[in-house]
């Protein structure tokens, strides 16, 4: 689950889940309809993305930069999560994701907001009292 | 002279458009914000901004006060439209004080055409922009892809990689800050990914706030300068707005995770992550400082191209000669930027490590780095405001070496969220509003138009004056649109 806030002068995403799987799912739904509100996108193709980081909101700045960089240096957008897998390895988090998506095409993908950056502004995973993950990250526009 | 409160702080009134907030709280030094008193009351209740000045005051090695501008307001880390200047032994160096958009900055170019004689042509040449300076996410294309080695030359070289290649003159270099190249660039320090995002952009205008803009000089308040700076009533002048792109965003995200660590290591305390930082000397420091710098210089190239490609489209459209059309840079400002400078601490004039985020330097009068041509006058300051009302040229003055780190204020600052201002457009025939208000528009998407209204602005006369009554900055001229484009 995903509300999208905005503020003065960006945007914030605040997110809910039941795992930490889940919660980096629903960032990257979130990420989608701010950026393409309800333009529609297709899995025409499917893509793999490795990172690791010490820290896991480290690592989510990273997963949501990473579907910006297939927007505006590969002209790729990204449709959904098709895998994620989320682990501690050592000192070390690790995520596994297989993504879909398509070629940017000007004629049927409208881009909303143009996402410069994902921040660290009181960026921090918590823990909810039923046992979820919530977290609300901040993005520069 | 008044007293106001912000979380039981007492802030107090010491001049008419100046305040200082006491050292509390773990601040090294006090906070200075540059207001009248209205705008401090809004500030006080608007947002978190003054939180961060107290924030910023907390950096290891910061120097006389944590400042801020009339146009403050909440920014990652530091506020935008602060300043603060850190010791080179004991200071850190944070992109937090810089920002995503490194040396996003402004520049103005003059013509001889008076925008009487232009008006009927205004279509025209906004198109004609718009064809040939690429706008909008992820813009690309401007002039053909630059090589691996072509990059590392532009991230060394800036704006001398434009004059070796043909996209300025030598005149051009003399009215930029630091003549478009920071020596201490070093583009090994740029990521792969960073150098990635820039090589087709070099020429592009992006998407935001950044704008090119065609205006007219309305009003003259200092004859003596805007005669040195070669502005006259009714003449058209032209207006850039961005930065460094993709490739600057993404050195600033990359050097956020370093100098993260780097605050761990060195056991420095953060109030707000985003105001993560190292030692100036510190390895860390260093490669930040000269990446950071290597950005700089590709925002340089980049306005410079932009410009360039901007002249072939007034000559496309106007079929005008080089003399008729008289394009010629004025000025070229950075607004995000660290750079080592020197100024008077306690009496001695000592190098430190000014950080602007969201401020413009405002070298006085006879100040050496002032360009020769604007010694008498003063470097010029160029302050964008909205594209519905009006953007102002002022002139550095002696307090600001005195007072503000040699920095004025930047811009407007908004004052409706861009979600809020696409809410109240829809429905509405934005370009025809605009039109109504004189102001030819050409955009990618009208989203942006949406974001940019002026309703979504603060009045930027106001900002303006402030500085102009702290002997800062000197208004010398304001202008007004006449055309738009954007991302």
């Amino acid at each position: 689950m995903f509300k999208i806030l905005s503020h003065t002068a960006d945007i914030a995403l605040e997110v809910q889940a039941a795992n930490l799987e889940s919660l980096f799912t629903e960032a990257s739904r979130g990420w989608k309809e701010m950026v393409f509100e309800d333009s529609e996108t297709r899995p025409a193709e499917t893509r793999s993305v490795r990172l690791s980081s010490p820290e896991a909101e480290d690592l989510l700045v990273q997963w949501l930069s990473e579907l910006n960089y297939f927007l505006t240096v590969r002209q790729w957008v990204f449709h959904q999560c098709e895998l994620v897998s989320l682990q501690r390895s050592g000192v070390m988090w690790e995520l596994d994701a297989q993504v879909s998506g398509e070629a940017l095409d000007p004629a049927r993908h409208y881009i909303y907001f143009d996402i410069k950056a994902v921040t660290y502004h009181q960026l921090e995973i918590k823990e909810t009292n039923g046992g979820g993950y919530q977290v609300r990250i901040v993005f520069d526009i | 002279m008044k007293t106001l409160t912000y979380n039981d702080i007492k802030i107090e009134q010491v001049g008419e458009v100046t305040w200082i907030v006491p050292p509390v709280r773990g601040m090294r030094v006090p906070g200075k914000i540059y207001a009248d008193q209205r705008m401090m009351e809004e500030i006080i209740k608007e947002d978190e901004s003054i939180k961060q000045v107290i924030n910023v005051a907390m950096l290891p090695g910061i120097q006389k006060y944590s400042i801020a501008m009339p146009d403050i307001h909440w920014g990652y880390g530091f506020p935008i439209g602060g300043v603060a200047a850190t010791d080179l032994e004991e200071g850190v160096i944070s992109p937090g004080g810089v920002g995503y958009d490194i040396n996003c900055g402004v520049r103005l170019v003059r013509t001889n055409l008076e925008y009487a004689d232009m008006k009927q042509h205004m279509e025209k040449l906004v198109q004609s922009l718009f064809k040939h300076v690429p706008t909008g996410v992820g813009s690309s294309g401007a002039i053909p892809k630059l090589s691996q080695k072509e990059m590392t030359r532009v991230l060394q070289n800036g704006s001398r990689w434009c004059f070796e290649n043909g996209f300025a003159s030598r005149e051009d270099l003399e009215c930029t800050e630091e003549k478009g190249t920071l020596s201490s660039a070093n583009p090994d320090y740029v990521s792969e990914r960073a150098k990635e995002r820039g090589y087709n952009q070099v020429g592009t205008l992006g998407s935001g706030n950044h704008f090119l803009e065609l205006e007219m000089v309305e009003e003259i308040y200092d004859a003596a300068a805007a005669d040195a700076l070669g502005l006259f009533p009714g003449q058209l002048v032209m207006m850039i707005h961005c930065g460094s792109r993709g490739l600057g965003h993404q050195v600033c995200e990359d050097y956020l995770r370093v100098l993260t660590n780097a605050s761990h290591k060195y056991g420095i305390h953060l109030p707000d992550r985003q105001l993560a930082c190292a030692p100036i000397k510190s390895d860390e420091g260093q490669r930040y400082l000269g990446a950071m710098a290597a950005a700089a210089n590709f925002a340089w190239a980049n306005r410079q191209v932009i410009m360039h490609q901007a002249k072939k489209s007034f000559q496309e459209a106007l079929k005008i000669s080089d003399r008729d059309l008289g394009f010629r840079l004025v000025y070229d400002v950075c607004h995000n930027i660290a750079k080592m400078e020197e100024h008077d601490i306690d009496g001695k004039m000592k190098t430190v490590c000014v950080h602007r985020k969201g401020a413009t330097r405002a070298f006085p009068p006879h100040h050496p780095l002032t360009p020769e041509k604007y010694r008498e006058v003063g470097q010029p300051v160029l302050i964008p405001g909205d594209m519905g009302r009006y953007s102002f040229v002022a002139v550095g003055q002696q307090a600001s070496m005195l007072e503000s780190f040699g920095s004025s204020c930047h811009g407007a600052g908004r004052v409706k969220s861009r979600h809020q201002a696409k809410k109240d457009a829809r429905g509405k025939d934005l370009l025809d509003e605009m039109k109504k208000l004189g102001v030819v528009i050409q955009a990618r998407g009208m989203a942006t138009v949406a974001e940019e209204m002026p309703s979504a602005y603060k009045d930027v006369s106001r900002v303006v004056e402030v500085m102009h009554q702290a002997g800062i900055s000197k208004k010398v001229a304001k202008l007004v649109p006449a055309g738009v484009i954007k991302g």
